[in-house]
């Protein structure tokens, strides 16, 4: 599931390992900064963000999800996350998203595979909640050389367990 | 405390005392009277289809392995060596022959029986046969339309009886996609917790008045979405719902047999268009069968037209059964299980569960929506010098009002069945509670 970089991609991966750094540090500015928007932006319009319930499930449609949406329908949860009247972030949490061991496990000239530990730490009337992930990104590099998100997949440390709010995005 | 328990104190024909909520001791009560001695909801027969498989749970406090015996038959079993007390599964679900109690090495088969003891010549002067020491198993098991009920009282009415008119109301919700009725993959699961009190949650399935409210937001979503009004059956002199009280503290709102989800401005197949893959599927069906019967078919599968409480923990959500599990007076688990329709097409049961997704679970845009206003609940009635809150819409004091009552859309009748149906319980002298 996490394959070694191998001998032949040693190059491109040298390559993505900065880019993909620096994009893992602009998302988690984003969305502590709540500047969901520009988040949405470093998706591709066809990207996914995944959060599943399965360990390990590859095919997100097949079973149930805590998230599994497109560029549309993030673009929805931002909005509605603004209106006021998302009660369960009225008053909005207080994030802080750590990424770290930021490794590219596979990558070629126009495409990567990056996982990383996630720690969200989320904080609202006092009460602190620790969130804890693996993630994978799968990056794309496009015509103009801007790196774009495809998807990015949220495997929570705790996802036997009953889950908190994580109505913020996590 | 008194030593004699008067649930008088906490319930009125119209309101409920906030202590009800944050009392530690009432809760110490509900456990023993309303959960650990009365019909709870324990899971569904889909979970464990086959001969060894499981799934564990509790029964009020008590922790329950649900497990499909090698016999066929399910049993409640009592996640607790009968040697010295451990639990014999660690897992949330799989299937096993065997649950071993690996502290002393105890092992019992899948029925419950033990299987066998370790270095057992040590017992042969103890004076008793160890072989009778199985899984103690819950006294009463008993299934309506594959909804697995359980007490860990013995002396209690059948679950038909107890069930009583809600049996109606279960057989729609299993009948209203197909006639092969709905299934629960195990695993396939929303869970949630919060600090707030179990019953907010239990009020809260057949509440009809809040959606307009708590859920504006989702509903502003939608008809940005459509262009159309999206909430007209929560708005007053619009709704064709009624809300009903049924026999023991069951309740539902009924949005009306037959009536089909177009009739409401928030349709099943808007809320899932915007998933990924949906629109394709959309696509396929407008091919195969027409646009107007596509849409008229996808919308069908979701909308029961049912919310309904199944006192005191189980919630029947248009397509989704909804198991409450009290763990403190202030904090809560709820298990959100997407029901598919058995022999549907894939690509039906794909779109419930997107349909689930958008609104619940820990991250949806609704749910989490419900659990904010049950954590104010329970902030707010620290307040405990204000007493009393209020269940008094569509309450007539000149009426006795009786289990089998109707109110409109957001009456709460359902609620103050199912206070009835508490302080019934609660004021049980059995000793099976506390």
């Amino acid at each position: 599931m996490t394959p070694e970089p191998t001998a032949t991609s040693a190059e491109p991966t040298s390559r993505w390992t900065g880019q993909a750094a620096r994009l893992l540090a602009l998302e988690a500015l984003l969305l502590d900064s709540r500047r969901y928007e520009e988040w949405i932006e470093l998706f591709t319009e066809d990207g996914l963000y995944w959060i599943p319930l399965d360990r390990g499930a590859a095919d997100a449609g097949e079973s149930l999800n805590i998230a599994f949406e497109g560029p549309a329908r993030m673009r929805q949860r931002v909005a509605r996350l603004r209106s006021g009247i998302a009660h369960a972030q009225e008053p909005p949490s207080s994030t802080v998203h750590a990424y770290s061991s930021i490794i590219v496990t596979e990558a070629d000239d126009s495409s990567a595979t990056v996982e990383s530990a996630l720690v969200v730490v989320e904080t609202r009337f006092g009460g602190q909640t620790v969130v804890a992930a693996r993630c994978r990104h799968r990056l794309v590099r496009d015509d103009a050389g801007a790196v774009r998100i495809a998807q990015k997949r949220v495997e929570l440390a705790d996802l036997e367990q009953a889950q908190p709010d994580l109505s913020f995005v996590p | 405390m008194t030593p004699t328990f008067d649930p008088a104190r906490y319930v009125r024909p119209d309101a409920v005392h906030s202590d009800a909520y944050t009392d530690e001791e009432v809760f110490r009560l509900e456990m023993g009277r309303i959960f650990e001695a009365g019909w709870v909801y324990v899971g569904h027969e889909t979970e464990v289809p086959e001969k060894g498989d499981y799934r564990t749970t509790f029964i009020g406090r008590q922790p329950v392995i649900f497990a499909r015996g090698d016999d066929g038959t399910i049993r409640l079993l009592l996640n607790r060596c009968r040697h010295r007390g451990a639990t014999v599964c660690q897992d949330l679900a799989g299937n096993s022959t065997f649950f071993r109690c690996h502290y002393h090495g105890w092992t019992y088969k899948n029925t419950g029986e033990l299987a066998g003891v370790t270095l057992p010549d040590g017992y042969a002067a103890c004076g008793f046969d160890v072989k009778s020491l199985a899984l103690r198993a819950a006294p009463r098991c008993e299934s309506y339309r594959g909804f697995v009920f359980g007490s860990l009282a013995p002396e209690l009415e059948p679950l038909d009886e107890y069930l009583g008119p809600a049996a109606g109301y279960i057989d729609r919700f299993v009948d209203s996609a197909s006639g092969a009725g709905v299934q629960v993959r195990r695993g396939v699961t929303h869970r949630y917790r919060f600090r707030a009190n179990w019953k907010l949650q239990m009020e809260n399935t057949v509440d009809g008045y809040h959606p307009g409210f708590t859920h504006r937001s989702f509903f502003d979503m939608m008809s940005d979405q459509t262009g159309k009004r999206a909430n007209p059956y929560f708005k007053r002199g619009e709704s064709p719902i009624r809300s009903k009280a049924l026999r023991n503290g069951h309740a539902a709102l009924d949005f009306g047999a037959g009536r089909s989800a177009e009739e409401f401005g928030d349709t099943f197949y808007e809320r899932v268009r915007n998933a990924p893959g949906a629109e394709d599927i959309f696509a396929e069906f407008r091919r195969e069968l027409g646009a107007e019967v596509a849409q008229k078919e996808l919308n069908r599968l979701i909308a029961t037209g049912l919310n309904v409480a199944i006192f005191p923990n189980l919630g029947l959500i248009q397509s989704q059964i909804r198991v409450i599990r009290p763990i403190a007076v202030d904090e809560t688990e709820v298990a959100l299980y997407p029901t598919e329709v058995v022999g549907a097409d894939p690509r039906m049961n794909y779109l419930r569960r997107r349909a689930q997704e958008v609104f619940f679970g820990p991250a949806g845009m609704g749910g989490p929506d419900d659990v904010e206003m049950f954590r104010r609940c329970q902030v707010g009635m620290a307040a405990g010098a204000v007493g009393w809150t209020v269940l008094a819409r569509g309450y007539d004091p000149s009426v006795e009002e009786s289990d089998g009552s109707e109110g409109d859309f957001a009456a709460e009748n359902a609620q103050r069945a199912q206070y009835r149906q508490w302080v019934r319980k609660m004021s049980a002298d059995a000793g099976a509670g506390a």
